[in-house]
């Protein structure tokens, strides 16, 4: 599916290899080798390409293109040698039932190639001397100097502790967009971005990282692209999983920007358990609060906290919220990390901020630790966030095969409550269904009732 | 008597239609003068659920009530 040739591309030829009467579109993208680059006369080209990798890496890309997007066909070939103008550098085929999927498809491949494979690229020119491109990342940075992107903020901040910094971002929400944007653009050298949702039209007006031609697309992997496209000298990782405590492997700072209670706990105790500092923010209508928690300053279950059962609460597409209120919140938890990571203290470790953006008042409570707290030395059993558990445990079983859709949803779901069916693929559905109306300690049997016997 | 001056957060704040309030009666724990409230303005939330803070520093439900105290009480905050 994907080669890498050092002879001229034949597009005839590559055309041809798609042919397929039960297509109904085909997309074909054709990179050339242009005359001109950053105002820059180009004469010729030259493409060193890391073979082994990239021929990898490639079928790699090709491979998501054709899942996420129910491709037939897909084909790509990539140039390497010398080229001259006009020359085909990269010649990209996507074949599918529906012409949306296959422009998609084109788009994404490009954009992935240009980011994952080991490609480097030579520019001979009319009149000046010949240089390497750093070609992966996006053409119109190649010529930029790092230091210059930070040239306004180097004497406010410590610009290599941020770029050494690994960050995890878990909820590419309302909260999560403003804080990934401002770690992103201050240069923090790793971002992880955790999020399993899709962008639905109801999340653009206060998560500015989507806009509606995105609809249905991963939050996690539009927001990696999004923030190397702000900033390409950081590296970005996306994960499309709910929160799991793996994530935390060689994290030095986690920002909680979720919207459920059952996954801010799971956050607080696993970076209790893990000795991991993470800084959380809620918001309610018009106001908001942010924590910096680290294990010296008490943690939630000092005084004796459970972990809140999210019907009772409601989040913000129940209650109604706006970008504004949510984008200044998420930002303050961006400049506490950003204070945080460059000079290891920061002001909502020492106490809460409870900020109302209707009155512009605030209340500060001050943190304080229990000696003998279990969870803040990190001793604390962690509750699973998976929707599919494969025993019961303490769990309440309760058999829906002989219950409708409506009498699943009415059901009394105090404690934890695990659904079973027949295979466990509707238990799976309802189980989602319940979550999106707060019962975050739902969850379905894995292989269903048969997986019992 | 305890003299005590309660304050609200977020949905405390909805449910009794006021930022603050001065509390005037027999109380023995802060979770004594959560249920006491909670009795009065219909909050529905378990005491186990929410958090508490005398003199701005967070305290435990189960901590005894001290006279001329400043108590808010906070809901737990999910949105985002
Ligand atoms: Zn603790």
């Amino acid at each position: 599916m994907f080669s890498i040739s050092d002879v001229t591309l034949n597009r005839d030829e590559l055309h041809g290899t798609l042919a397929n009467t039960t297509a109904g579109a085909i997309v074909v993208f054709e990179g050339w080798v242009r005359n001109h680059n950053e105002g820059k006369k180009v004469s010729s080209l030259e493409y060193q390409v890391y073979k082994e990798l990239a021929l990898k890496e490639g079928d790699k890309i090709l491979s998501e293109a054709k899942e996420k997007f129910n491709l037939h066909q897909v084909m790509c070939a990539h140039r390497e040698g010398h080229l001259a103008l006009g020359d085909i550098a990269i010649w990209i085929g996507a074949t599918a039932s529906h012409r949306d999927d296959a422009f998609k498809a084109t788009r994404y491949i490009i954009d992935e190639i240009k980011h994952r494979l080991p490609v480097w690229k030579k520019e001979h020119y009319v009149d000046q001397k010949a240089e390497w491109v750093f070609c992966r990342h996006h053409h119109h940075h190649v010529h930029f100097n790092e230091a210059d992107f930070y040239k306004k903020q180097e004497i406010v901040t410590n610009q290599a502790k941020l770029r050494e910094a690994r960050v995890l971002v878990v909820g590419a929400g309302g909260l999560g967009c403003p804080a990934l944007i401002n770690l992103a653009a201050a240069g923090v050298g790793l971002v992880r971005v955790v999020d399993y949702d899709t962008i639905s039209i109801s999340n653009i007006h206060r998560q500015f990282l989507y806009s509606p031609n995105l609809v249905g697309e991963k939050k996690a992997v539009v927001a990696r692209s999004r923030l190397l496209e702000l900033n390409p000298f950081i590296e970005v990782e996306s994960i499309t999983e709910r929160f799991s405590p793996e994530h935390l492997a060689g994290i030095d700072l986690v920002l909680d920007c979720t919207d459920n209670m059952a996954t801010k706990f799971l956050i607080h105790d696993a970076c209790f358990k893990f000795a991991t500092p993470f800084i959380s923010a809620g918001v309610f209508k018009s106001e908001g609060q942010v924590r910096t928690f680290i294990p010296s300053k008490g943690c939630l279950r000092c005084h004796g906290a459970v972990t809140p059962d999210d019907s009772l609460l409601g989040n913000c597409n129940d209650f109604g919220v706006l970008g504004a209120t949510t984008s200044v919140l998420g930002s303050i938890q961006a400049s506490e990390a950003l204070e945080f990571l460059a000079y290891g203290a920061n002001s909502t470790s020492e106490s809460t901020l409870y900020l109302n953006l209707k009155t512009l008042t605030q209340l500060r409570i001050k943190h304080s630790a229990r000696p003998d707290c279990p969870v803040c030395k990190g001793d604390v059993e962690l509750e699973t966030c998976d929707l599919e558990v494969e025993s019961i445990g303490e769990a309440r079983l309760i058999d829906i095969r002989n219950l409708s859709d409506e009498e699943v949803k009415n059901l009394n779901f105090t404690g934890k409550v695990v659904l079973s069916c027949h295979r466990g693929v509707r238990s799976r559905k309802m189980a989602e269904v319940c979550r999106s109306q707060g019962h975050q300690h739902v969850f379905s049997l894995k292989g269903g009732a048969t997986s019992l016997a | 008597m305890f003299s005590i001056n309660v304050h609200y957060f977020a949905s405390f704040r909805e449910l009794s239609g006021v930022d603050s309030e001065l509390f005037e009666g027999e109380v023995s724990t802060l979770n004594e003068l959560y249920e006491k409230l909670s009795f009065k303005h219909q909050f529905s939330l378990p005491a186990n659920m929410i958090q508490v803070a005398v003199n701005d520093e967070f305290a435990s439900m189960n901590d005894l009530v001290v006279n001329h105290t400043k108590v808010v009480f906070i809901p737990p905050v999910a949105g985002g």
